[in-house]
């Protein structure tokens, strides 16, 4: 932990009687790509604009660099903002308004038409100096808000859906353009994002908010690995929940009823270790066989039916109902060692416990 | 499920949404808006509204004063009862005249600002220039410019002297006819403007599925055209009723004894005969009366997109 | 036939509104007809009669030749650009405040606002004079100054208003985000957006200033501040000086000139960017 790091202390943040922002408090390492994932309303921007400076928390303390900022105005923040559909000034050229937080900061005409020229150099603008926002692409234009962010060098980059108004196949192209850009610069990255295939993508660490708070915090695989909750179970890629109470614990492990079925898991995989819970296991980490017969040692099954089957390409998503009604997701890999199974056929669906989770219900 | 998640209602919390205040930076201060209106309201304040008030004032001033002698405020309601008795039939001919001026400025505009707003293609800005061309000269220049096309011995008249539409003694200066003609040039770009903004933000692909769905013109014209340009249709009768109701320039220059508008008495009640307690009664009359219409109409219309 | 039917049937509305447009530009055309008319005698200035029209250059070389009647035009254009300068400056701060900030009595603003646009002229001219003979304030320059601005400030506010609620409000934040301060955020990025608003609303108080003649006539009185319009009116009985048409015309013709220089450099503009993209 170096002292450059973002760090906000126990920071509410409420518009009337409704609380955006609950008690939050977060580390935010200098120098890292930092993505804050949630659904809208879930207080992620609310946070990043006082980040920014552009709301004031209501209770609570925001650091930079051991410096307190919570009133700092944002105009005397060492942080620059990519704004949501870029906020480019659209009676000056693309030089100008990358040159414009630089104009403002004093420096002089001659570097900062060195330093425009550079940034935009560096985001595949070059020569694009001259042209108005309103001629370039969406893809452009967010290329310019970057630039015009980063040429200010801020110790902090806040990203606000940055890659929201572009199409699929450009988001991805940014993706990696943005992760290239912030190892070259090293800045520290806060992007606020609701798609959590770009959090995972980009950032080093995620943080999940819901209702003002975050869920969970860590490394995108450790997170889809071992989620702490439901939420972030079905948040983060897809999950089968299967409610279970927790029976006893042996060996390490515990032991769960779900429908009557007994399955164990390491305790290591628990969140919870009594009462009611939801056994998680991702559908790609599930099997299916043609029966309990069938199942290796040492991994856990339930029976079921196929009830609907669909070809995604890489791999064929199956629809299997449990004897207790619900349906699990299992996705089998196209590597074209198994036949493919047809609605109506009685499979065992099956899985290494280590693979499974455990959190609350 | 995320996309399920109700998203907050309340207010600008959401991360989606722009608030609509300033940033912190500036929003500690809450006198600011204060300030930034102070001085124009007080303007209003002092120059619109205060006088308004005393002009009603004046209209219940005892009659029996004058300039010289000064006047008594006395609760004096007779007032309206006298100018009513005295010159309703002024005051219902201003409504009456406004009224037809509205509905044939209405039926010229309309067909104007479609033409510039859905056909005008590359002309549209000139066209537009064209509409505000007459506010390029004087409104009496061109109210006199209408006295000489309709004067005695001017094309029109002699037009309709041949064609036996009049008679060898007819003539149209001092006649309704002028009045409301005059009325009707004047305040056509008043209607076209507005008319023209509303059909301006229609969606071409609107009318085209419209004409899909109702198979003609006149139908999709009747279901999506004309509703859709109702904000447009309110206010641009709104701009035009209102000024023509209190104008006196158009029934002084182009009229006749028979043609005076309430315009024209309050015009020489005040300046004039200065009998100044009849006048404000008249003025606050056309006042209250045209507030009232106005706030009805629109209220009926079901639109506030006036403004 | 058929071919010459469709395109009827496609072109009749754009034939009508033409035709529309026209009939605007009849009562023009005859001003300048008239502007190189010597009447025959002073209430002649305007009769439209070929039989006895008397051609002449005289309006158009000596405009002013009429007494007052250049005096007039000063007039109306100094009053033209005080009612202008306060009534646009005034009416932009008050959309600001009602664009960008919520306040308590922001309704009752806009009611305010509105009222003199539904006020009939005469109504606020009587009312004025009723103020200005109880405060005894003597009637001329101020007057009328005071009356222009009143009725302008509501168009201002409506014009400005319009353009600032286009604005994206993250602009600013973008601004001062860019370490410029609220002021710098005004004048280097609001300013400069908001400003074809202001000039459009500045061009509509002007016009609106220098055309007035019912509220004028009120607030004038005696005090011979004869503007451009009230010298046209006070001519009517001694007759009206042929000039008036040639300086009508003018007027005319300079804003026409104006309005389609603006509209030039901006399709050129936007052709040129085009061109660049």
């Amino acid at each position: 932990m170096s002292d450059q790091d973002l760090r906000i202390e126990n920071v509410t943040k409420t518009f009337g009687g409704f609380t955006a922002v609950d008690d939050l408090t977060l580390t935010i390492p200098d120098g890292s790509f930092f993505a804050l994932l949630g659904a809208s309303g879930c207080g992620k921007t609310t946070t990043l604009r006082m980040v920014a400076g552009l709301e004031e928390p209501t209770a609570g303390r925001i650091t930079l660099g051991g410096t307190d900022i919570t009133r700092t105005r944002p105009y005397k923040r060492p942080v620059n903002t990519v704004f949501q559909s870029y906020a480019l000034f659209p009676h000056l050229s693309v030089a100008d308004n990358v040159a414009f937080g630089l104009r403002r900061k004093g420096v002089g005409r001659k570097d900062a038409d060195r330093k425009v020229a550079e940034m935009l150099d560096l985001v595949q603008l070059g020569g694009y100096g001259p042209r108005r926002p309103a001629q370039l692409s969406g893809g452009q234009q967010q290329r310019v808000a970057l630039a015009r962010a980063l040429v200010n060098s801020p110790e902090v980059l806040l990203l606000d859906e940055p890659l929201g108004a572009l199409d699929l196949k450009l988001r991805r192209q940014m993706q990696i353009e943005l992760k290239r850009i912030q190892t070259e610069v090293g800045i520290t990255f806060v992007h606020v994002t609701h798609d959590q295939e770009e959090a995972m993508t980009m950032a080093d660490t995620v943080a999940v908010m819901q209702a003002g708070r975050i869920e969970q915090l860590g490394a995108p695989a450790e997170m889809y690995e071992f989620p702490a909750s439901a939420f972030v179970a079905n948040f983060l890629g897809q999950s089968n929940l299967i409610p279970a109470e927790v029976t006893g614990h042996a060996d390490g492990d515990v032991t769960v009823d779900a429908h009557g079925n007994r399955l164990a898991l390491p305790a290591a995989r628990c969140r919870v270790t009594s009462g009611s819970a939801l056994l998680g296991v991702r559908p790609e980490k599930l099997h299916l066989c043609d029966g309990l017969d069938a199942v290796p040692s040492g991994h856990a099954a339930v029976r079921g039916v196929i009830t609907d089957t669909s070809f995604t390409g890489v791999s064929t998503q199956y629809l299997v109902r449990a004897p207790w009604g619900s349906e699990l997701t299992v996705f089998v890999p196209n590597s074209g060692l198994a036949s493919p199974a047809a609605p109506g056929a009685e499979v065992a669906v099956h899985w290494l416990p280590a693979h499974s989770f455990l959190v609350g219900s | 499920m995320a996309a399920l998640l109700p998203t907050a209602s309340a207010g600008g919390a959401v991360s989606a949404e722009v608030p609509v205040e300033p940033p912190a930076g500036m929003r500690r201060r809450r006198w600011i808006p204060y300030a930034l209106l102070a001085p124009g309201m007080l303007w209003l304040a002092v120059f619109f509204v205060y006088p308004v008030v005393q002009l009603f004032m004046a209209s219940l001033w005892n009659p029996a004063g004058s300039i010289e002698t000064g006047y008594v405020f006395d609760w004096s309601w007779s007032n309206y009862a006298d100018a009513w008795e005295m010159f309703h039939v002024q005051f219902l001919r201003s409504l009456w005249y406004a009224l037809i001026t509205t509905v044939i400025c209405l039926a010229l505009g309309y067909p104007l600002a479609y033409a510039i707003a859905i056909k005008g293609g590359r002309w549209k800005n000139l066209m537009l220039v064209g509409v505000i061309a007459p506010f390029f000269t004087s409104y009496l220049v061109r109210t006199y410019s209408w006295k000489a096309i309709l004067s005695d011995s001017g094309p029109v008249v002699d037009f309709l002297k041949w064609a036996h539409l009049l008679g060898p003694d007819g003539r149209l200066l001092a006649t309704e006819f002028a009045v409301i003609a005059g009325l009707v040039y004047n305040f056509l770009p008043f209607m076209v403007l507005p008319l023209y903004a509303s059909l301006d933000k229609l969606d071409v692909r609107l009318l085209e599925a419209a004409r899909d769905l109702y198979h003609g013109p006149v139908r999709s014209f009747l279901r999506v055209t004309l509703p859709l340009s109702l904000p447009g249709v309110v206010a641009g009768t709104l701009l035009t009723f209102i000024p023509s109701a209190g104008d006196y320039v158009n029934a002084n220059l182009l009229g006749g004894p028979n043609t005076q508008m309430i315009g024209s008495v309050i015009q020489s009640r005040f300046l004039v005969v200065n009998d100044y307690p009849i006048a404000s009664a008249l003025s606050v009359m056309l006042m209250v009366t045209i507030l009232v219409l106005v706030t009805v109409y629109v209220s009926t219309a079901g639109t506030d997109e006036v403004v | 036939m058929h071919a010459l039917w469709r395109w009827l049937a496609d072109k009749w509305v754009l034939l009508v509104g033409l035709l529309i447009l026209l009939y605007l530009f009849v009562p023009i055309a005859v001003i300048f007809l008239l502007s190189f008319n010597q009447p025959g005698s002073r209430n002649t200035t305007y009769v439209l009669d070929l039989q006895t029209f008397d051609f002449t250059w005289n309006n158009w070389t000596d405009m002013c030749g009429a007494a007052g009647i250049c005096d007039a035009l000063l007039r109306s254009i100094y009053i033209g650009f005080g009612a202008t300068l306060i009534s646009t400056i005034l009416g932009t701060l008050i959309s600001f405040a009602l664009v960008r900030y919520r306040f308590f009595g922001r309704s009752g603003t806009n009611t305010l606002i509105f009222l003199p646009m539904a006020t009939p002229e005469i109504v606020m001219g009587t009312s004025l004079l009723t103020l200005f003979i109880g405060w005894q304030v003597p009637l001329g320059f101020l007057t009328i100054l005071i009356a222009h601005v009143m009725f302008c400030i509501s168009f201002v506010v409506v014009t400005v208003k319009a353009r600032l609620a286009g604005l994206d409000p993250r602009l600013q934040e973008a601004a001062m985000d860019l370490y410029a301060t609220p002021w710098q955020a005004f004048r280097l990025v609001i300013l400069p957006l908001v400003l074809p608003g202001i000039v459009a609303a500045s061009l509509l108080a002007f016009s609106l200033s220098f055309d007035d003649f019912i509220i004028t006539n009120f607030v004038t009185g005696t005090s011979g501040y004869e503007t451009f319009p009230m010298f046209i009116w006070g001519s009517n009985l001694r007759g009206i000086p042929p000039q008036v048409n040639a300086i009508a015309s003018a007027m005319f013709l300079i804003s026409f000139a104006f309005v389609i220089a603006g509209q030039l450099r901006n399709r050129r503009r936007s052709a040129r960017r085009a061109a660049t993209s």
